[in-house]
């Protein structure tokens, strides 16, 4: 799966909760992301084995509302996930030389 | 209010007199009147028009596809709200920009879609591996992290730190250099600023002091401090 900054968002949403099951727009609050980015993101993973889906099955009229679709990290998924998230911590660090004796200057300077 | 009629109608009125009337009449009389039933319609209209966007947006996909991605998007709309602008917005960014993406996906197979793009990928993707080439988005999200994670600790006045700093000559951070010059972290905190629109947010605070400072220590020392 190609990481986007707009993958990683949504990767990390479902890592906040990988068990867990949520739609569309619940996710597009968490990642924080539009409604135009989050579904050809969900489309893009779900194409990749990185998330499944499934319809909710309600009587549509009674509950007064459309049928969800519910968006799920697979096995596969939340390794793919976890990976990607790391890499990227990995590759944050590696461009950030100088941030560690920064932020312990930092913390002299607030003591 | 009444201040601004009595102006409005004594700008007609001289109009008038001058000749000027059809179009400053059309300019302060008939525009305001239907851009405030053009307002007031969307206000009461805003979840209806929605549904019909979504519904004709969704003519672009296979239509084997079609209904659901119709329901789904409906309920993300409807969730955003029923009336006013906000469930329309939702609606047309979902028109606009994943109602085409999701049709490319289903109606152009994957190996014709990907292989142009492949190579230009793969290519980028050997410039990314090298360290030389970081991406601004990557500098910035190493920026938002750190001061994030310093926030956490509520540890400073980031603006004296970074100064005394520069003055003791230790390094600081490139890519926070970067992230400010850049202006990436300016439209993240754009974005913050729309969130908190009551209640400053603190990085908010910190870092247009700190941008503030780097300018000027920018325009003292040159490039070389960086």
């Amino acid at each position: 799966v190609r990481i986007t900054h707009q993958t990683r968002l949504v990767l990390q949403a479902f890592l906040d909760a990988p068990a867990e099951e949520t739609w569309g727009f619940e996710l597009s609050r968490a990642a924080g992301l539009s409604a135009g980015t989050i579904y050809p993101t969900l489309k893009r993973l779900e194409a990749a084995g990185v998330i499944e889906s499934r319809w909710e099955t309600i009587d549509e009229a009674q509950e007064g509302r459309r049928r969800r679709r519910y968006y799920k990290l697979t096995a596969e998924g939340a390794r793919v996930a976890r990976k990607a998230i790391g890499d990227d911590r990995g590759a944050l660090r590696r461009l950030s030389p100088g941030w560690s004796a920064f932020s312990s200057h930092l913390a002299r300077e607030g003591n | 209010m009444t201040r601004r009629a009595v102006l409005a109608a004594a700008v007609v009125l001289a109009c008038l007199s001058a000749g000027f009337a059809p179009l400053l009449l059309i300019e302060f009389v008939g525009v305001p009147i239907v851009v405030a039933l053009v307002a007031a319609e969307l206000d009461r209209e805003g979840g209806w028009l929605a549904v019909r966007v979504i519904s004709l947006a969704t003519l672009l996909l296979p239509e084997i596809s079609r209904r659901e991605h119709e329901d789904e998007w409906i309920d993300h709309v409807l969730a955003s709200g029923e009336e006013g602008l906000r469930p329309l917005l939702t609606a047309l960014t979902i028109a606009l920009l994943a109602a085409p993406s999701v049709a490319v996906a289903e109606r152009v197979p994957a190996g014709i879609r990907e292989e142009p793009l492949g190579s230009l990928a793969q290519h980028l993707r050997r410039l990314w591996a090298v360290d030389l080439f970081p991406s601004f988005l990557d500098l910035e999200l190493v920026t938002e992290i750190q001061l994030l994670r310093m926030l956490d600790v509520e540890l400073i006045e980031l603006q004296h730190a970074v100064r005394r700093a520069h003055r003791k000559g230790q390094q600081i951070p490139s890519s926070l250099v970067f992230a400010l010059a850049s202006n990436k972290l300016s439209y993240r905190m754009h974005e913050l600023r729309g969130r908190h629109v009551r209640r400053r947010h603190p990085l908010l605070r910190i870092a247009g002091r700190l941008k503030f400072h780097l300018a000027r220590l920018r325009r003292e020392r040159g490039a070389e401090c960086y």
